[in-house]
């Protein structure tokens, strides 16, 4: 497998929805907004967002909304959760279509996630993880209301959650780990606060990240895997140090991944497909410069075109494109 | 041959007498065709009752077997949980059950965020009096699971909440009054929290000695001895952990966590790189130089050798050897950069990296290799 199988990833993706006496389909009930969402990016980055029906889409996106809470749930019935919630103003700003939304309420949602130390959390009960801040700071961002949150403060708590290795954890005193990490570099980059990030030692460690197989982990000592490529290659984007990787062994590694026969990207080559090692390894290929491919802005990952329109963030590495 | 098996059939909600009264609510999959349903009898039957008593706003003791059955089907499901939980507190329920019942389904759903919530909620409500048979727990865990990410957020969420000196880091639960602050035991006992502390270090020694590689225990163990709320910035902690260090290297040289973790002791206390130059540099020569090596070496040193078995020359080590030179400004780093180039081809692109920011660091003295 030598090239992108771009027509059968459309369809999978396109099958997604078709499959549901599947107890698969839910059992994942809780994370249907976020596989929208995952869907719908893959799909634009392979140049094909007709691929789902719009209207369908943000009918169902709609059909989230928990009312008494005012912020989305991952399924109708489901409580509110500030990653379902994400996907929805994901999916809509994609879609130009956050106008469906009452976004007033979203706002004042999100913004009560933050914790008096700075922290978020991902709905009433409490979890607290850097995961959330980023969600928030984005979701915020990409509703024109960054001054809804104390700003230095989320910072504050996001550099408590920094590593002796240059790295971030869930929490603090929490291992560092490449999703984290790119949560953590995504969320400062939105922040304006990069110099805050010990650069040198958090781009080393993630150039440790690539193993001989081409494939990146996530933490030391542990197993290649498409997702874990995309978190590393996000935050070594957004930190302009692509070139420390090998992108040709990269590219392989999640080529071999796809499979050739019903579609769809797996963790690693071998293993079952699924939406979301699909969304991340065709986000990945578009990082490292793949042909055909639509650009991916890395530090919402979201479309390149999306965020330019809304004039978000673009300060981030491609490789093939021309860079100082 | 039932009594071979002690588990009861299970019954479906539909046909236990006890639910007789509620009618089940199919689940609503949107307008859309992007959700149609016909799934698992069992988990469909299930969920249809908790669809219902979600919307009847019922907090009864039969909502604890309910949600009990659609988790062991589905550990994901966050909005069960949360019922779950607001059920128990609005019964009054025994929280200490809770939590045994909690320790039998964890180890199946380690790797259930909602599962691990649940359990802090729990400890949030239990206080201090709970932890230290958390921090057991957590070990019981890891015994299954050694580098599982969310058991070891939980044992340092234990350490920092219950056993800091105030103000502790509290993730704030904002679940409104329901929450007890669980912090206002803090700091009756600093001795026996110390304690505590110190235990913890012993524990990384027993996890380190399972699995040398384990990145995780060696951030926990940096986290205790170096960062957590009763790390003693003494210099004497970061002298003995070098030490520590130099065995277990010595023991397994081609491992990037300790290696990572000597350098993470030297840059927190500032000590140079160059100062452990003797140390390292017997790892960047081939096995068949450790011979030698032996021979003339200070019998004080010889724990600190490469094995016999060690595969050299140590990427980690060359790594180590190379910044240590830069460090000193040393243009002979440039020729460790390039055995790192042949040594460690995918990261070709970062050695050369490397080489060409010490060419510019040291161009003023003219060293230009
Ligand atoms: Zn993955």
């Amino acid at each position: 497998m030598d090239t992108l199988l771009i027509e059968k990833h459309v369809k999978y993706i396109q099958s997604l929805g078709e499959n549901t006496d599947d107890l698969m389909y839910h059992m994942t009930a809780h994370l249907r907004l976020n596989a929208i969402y995952w869907g719908l990016t893959a799909l634009c980055i392979m140049g094909r967002p007709d691929a789902l029906v719009k209207e369908d889409v943000i009918e169902f996106v709609m059909s989230c909304w928990d009312d008494d809470e005012g912020a989305f749930g991952a399924h109708p019935g489901h409580d509110a959760h500030i990653l379902p919630t994400l996907s929805a103003i994901q999916i809509l700003t994609i879609y130009d279509a956050l106008d469906r939304a009452d976004t007033k309420r979203i706002v004042t949602w999100v913004a009560a996630r933050q914790n008096p130390t700075g922290s978020f959390s991902g709905d009433q009960w409490g979890e607290t993880d850097t995961r959330f801040a980023y969600i928030a700071v984005q979701a915020l961002e990409l509703l024109g209301r960054l001054d809804a949150i104390d700003k230095d403060k989320a910072v504050a708590h996001i550099n408590r959650c920094k590593n002796f290795d240059g790295g971030f954890g869930a929490t603090e005193g929490a291992e560092s780990h490449a999703g984290q990490i790119f949560v953590c570099t995504a969320a400062l980059a939105i922040l304006d606060r990069l110099e805050d990030i010990d650069q040198p030692t958090l781009a080393w460690w993630l150039a440790e990240r690539q193993l001989p197989n081409g494939g990146l982990n996530g933490r030391p000592e542990k197993l290649e895997d498409v997702c874990y490529s995309f978190w590393v290659l996000s935050a070594l984007s957004i930190l302009h140090k692509l070139k420390w990787i090998d992108s040709e062994a990269l590219v392989k590694f999640i080529l071999s991944a796809q499979d050739p026969d019903g579609g769809g990207v797996a963790d690693r080559p071998g293993d079952m497909v699924d939406v979301f090692h699909t969304c991340f390894g065709i986000c990945g290929l578009s990082l490292l410069g793949y042909p055909g491919v639509h650009e991916i802005n890395p530090i919402y990952c979201l479309p390149a075109d999306v965020t330019r329109k809304k004039g978000l963030h673009m300060d981030y590495e491609v490789l093939g494109k021309d860079e100082t | 041959m039932e009594f071979l098996n002690p588990e009861p059939p299970y019954v479906l909600f539909r046909d236990r007498p006890e639910w007789s009264d509620v009618t089940p609510i199919a689940q609503d999959d949107g307008p859309t065709p992007l959700a149609p349903i016909l799934y698992s009898d069992k988990y469909k039957d299930a969920t249809s009752y908790f669809r219902a008593i979600y919307v009847a706003k019922e907090y009864s003791p039969r909502v604890l077997d309910l949600t009990l059955e659609i988790i062991k089907q589905n550990a994901s499901h966050y909005t069960v949980w949360q019922y779950r939980y607001r059920t128990l507190l609005a019964l009054n329920s025994p929280l200490t059950q809770e939590l045994h019942l909690l320790s039998k389904l964890l180890p199946t759903h380690l790797k259930s965020y909602q599962a691990w919530n649940h359990r802090r909620l729990l400890l949030l409500q239990l206080g201090k009096k709970s932890a230290r048979g958390e921090l057991a727990f957590a070990e019981i865990a890891l015994a299954k699971d050694a580098k599982n990410y969310h058991t070891w957020v939980y044992r340092e969420w234990l350490l920092c909440n219950f056993f800091a000196p105030a103000p502790a880091i509290t993730t704030s639960p904002a679940a409104g009054e329901d929450a007890e602050p669980a912090i206002e035991e803090l700091d009756e006992d600093g001795g026996a929290d110390e304690e505590v502390w110190r235990e913890e270090v012993v524990f990384t020694d027993r996890m380190l000695e399972d699995d040398v590689r384990n990145n995780s225990v060696w951030h926990h163990r940096f986290f205790v001895l170096f960062e957590g709320p009763r790390a003693k910035q003494s210099p004497d902690v970061a002298e003995s952990e070098i030490e520590y260090t130099k065995h277990k290297i010595a023991l397994a040289p081609n491992n990037a966590s300790s290696w990572n973790y000597l350098r993470g002791i030297l840059s927190h206390t500032r000590t140079p790189l160059p100062l452990l130059l003797p140390f390292a540099r017997p790892y960047t020569l081939p096995q068949s130089a450790q011979s030698s090596l032996r021979a003339f070496a200070d019998p004080g040193e010889l724990p600190f050798l490469p094995g016999e078995k060690a595969q050299l020359p140590c990427v980690a080590a060359l790594e180590f050897v190379a910044d240590a030179l830069a460090e000193e400004g040393k243009p002979e780093a440039g020729g460790v950069y390039d055995e790192l180039v042949q040594r460690d081809p995918v990261r070709k692109q970062f050695w050369e990296y490397r080489k060409r920011s010490l060419q510019s660091a040291s161009a003023p003295v003219g060293a230009q290799a």
